[in-house]
């Protein structure tokens, strides 16, 4: 982990240009938006350097992310990308992203997200929104998938429909399928009990040629840090954030805050990727921690570089 | 009772038939519920036909909140809860269904 506070600079370039000077362009410099670990935590720290300094200025109005060196966005990428997009329309900024070549993932934030990003045609910093169909309600076959989950009622049988949706499009094992519907569900309820959010949002996308599930589910509520803080506390465990979230991943290790809980969610996510030869990143508050078949590791950037308010998790999974 | 006025005793329940596909903590505390409310039920051998659900619901909590609820009503047969014979659709479920069983252990209840 040690190579990774190296990676640590700015993956967008800003553009400032006179004719726009309520608009910053952001030219992403990366091919990624996440796919490692390593990307995961770049991601995150430049997209709030982005809404910080966007809020920060009140002269900006506008934020273009410009998209055209980026090939590549995977599910986490994505909920990262609406999580930034809500900060500032929430602080009353406007988001624009522009990616000239068709791209099946920045379709999706834009078609299922436009009310937090928009497509624009933009150049140099002249926005013109392009017209665009209706916002997709479902996912088609194939496509990348990017929901929210509101009630947890509904949440099975969500994860249901996406199911047959991979089995179709990827011609899966149906127990592989299977699999990846039971560990979608333990990180959705996990969220629901722990992080007493109201809802989550959920992205995913099939890998056909790889035979590869990438599956990412983010919430706003309580992190794993603060709801596992005093059982840790309670058995001298206190530690980084990421030593926190770590620690919540040992079995038999539970926040309590559900009379029925025992501690296996999260272990029974980290078998089965251990197992599958996948891999599974948690981002919440300050801590992160991934897991692969062969080692686990945390980071804690230095001072509160991440603060995600809230959880994500993404899952990579084999399905044949 | 049934018709030549004997008992009735099942011990082989078909899932599928007692649990929705709701929030699988809440579907495994109802199927604890049905159990505990059928007075038919033979507690010995039982036999619970799990294919059909949902893969999304099998997941630690639906077990979980299972036994915690049989515990908290039906704690006389907590015993024969835990040796239930699960049917499952696939092979991996029956070995988490059969891990997840092994290490619970009761909360207590405030």
């Amino acid at each position: 982990m040690s190579n990774m506070v190296g990676l640590l600079q700015s993956r967008w370039e800003i553009v400032r240009t006179p004719e726009a000077p309520d608009t910053i362009r952001y030219k992403c410099t990366t091919p990624f938006v996440t796919m490692t670990p390593a990307e995961t935590i770049l991601t995150h720290q430049n997209l709030q350097r982005v809404v910080r300094r966007a809020i920060s200025d009140e002269t900006t109005e506008k934020v273009i992310l410009d998209l055209d060196n980026c090939a590549k966005c995977d599910p986490g990428g994505l909920l990262l990308l609406r999580h930034a997009g809500e900060q500032l329309r929430t602080a009353g900024r406007l988001g624009y992203v522009t990616h000239s070549e068709p791209s099946d993932s920045f379709d999706t934030i834009i078609e299922n997200q436009r009310h937090l990003w928009e497509r624009t045609a933009a150049k140099k910093g002249n926005v013109k929104t392009t017209d665009s169909s209706p916002a997709v309600e479902s996912p088609q076959d194939g496509k990348y998938l990017l929901r929210s989950i509101e009630n947890r009622n509904e949440m099975v049988q969500e994860i249901g429909e996406w199911a047959e949706i991979v089995k179709k499009g990827a011609d899966a094992a149906p127990e592989d399928v299977a699999c990846w519907e039971m560990q979608i569900a333990e990180v959705a309820t996990n969220t629901f009990q722990h992080g007493r959010s109201e809802q989550i949002w959920v992205s995913g996308h099939f890998y056909k040629q790889s035979g590869v599930v990438q599956l990412a589910a983010i919430d706003y509520g309580a992190t794993i840090p603060a709801v596992i803080r005093d059982e840790a506390q309670r058995q001298g465990r206190l530690g980084t954030d990421s030593d926190l979230i770590a620690f919540a991943c040992e079995l038999g290790v539970t926040s309590r805050c559900v009379r029925q809980n025992q501690g296996s969610g999260l272990v029974s996510l980290i078998q089965s990727v251990g197992i599958n030869g996948g891999r599974m990143q948690i981002l919440s508050r300050n801590g992160f921690f991934h897991v692969n078949k062969t080692r686990k590791y945390r980071k804690t950037p230095p001072g509160a570089s991440l603060s995600l308010h809230g959880t994500l998790i993404i899952l990579c999974l084999k399905v044949r | 009772m049934n018709e030549f006025g004997g008992n009735v005793m099942s011990n082989n329940i078909r899932a599928i038939d007692r649990v929705g596909s709701g929030f699988p903590p809440d579907e495994g505390e109802r199927l604890a519920e049905t159990l505990i409310s059928d007075n038919r039920l033979n507690w010995d051998a039982l036999d619970i036909d799990l294919r059909g659900c949902p893969a999304g619901l099998l997941i630690s909590a639906f077990f979980n909140a299972f036994l915690q609820k049989i515990h908290e009503d039906a704690s006389e047969h907590f015993e024969q809860a835990k040796a239930i014979k699960w049917q499952t659709d696939f092979p991996f479920q029956e070995k988490n269904v059969a891990e997840w069983i092994a290490r619970f252990k009761p909360q207590a209840t405030a």
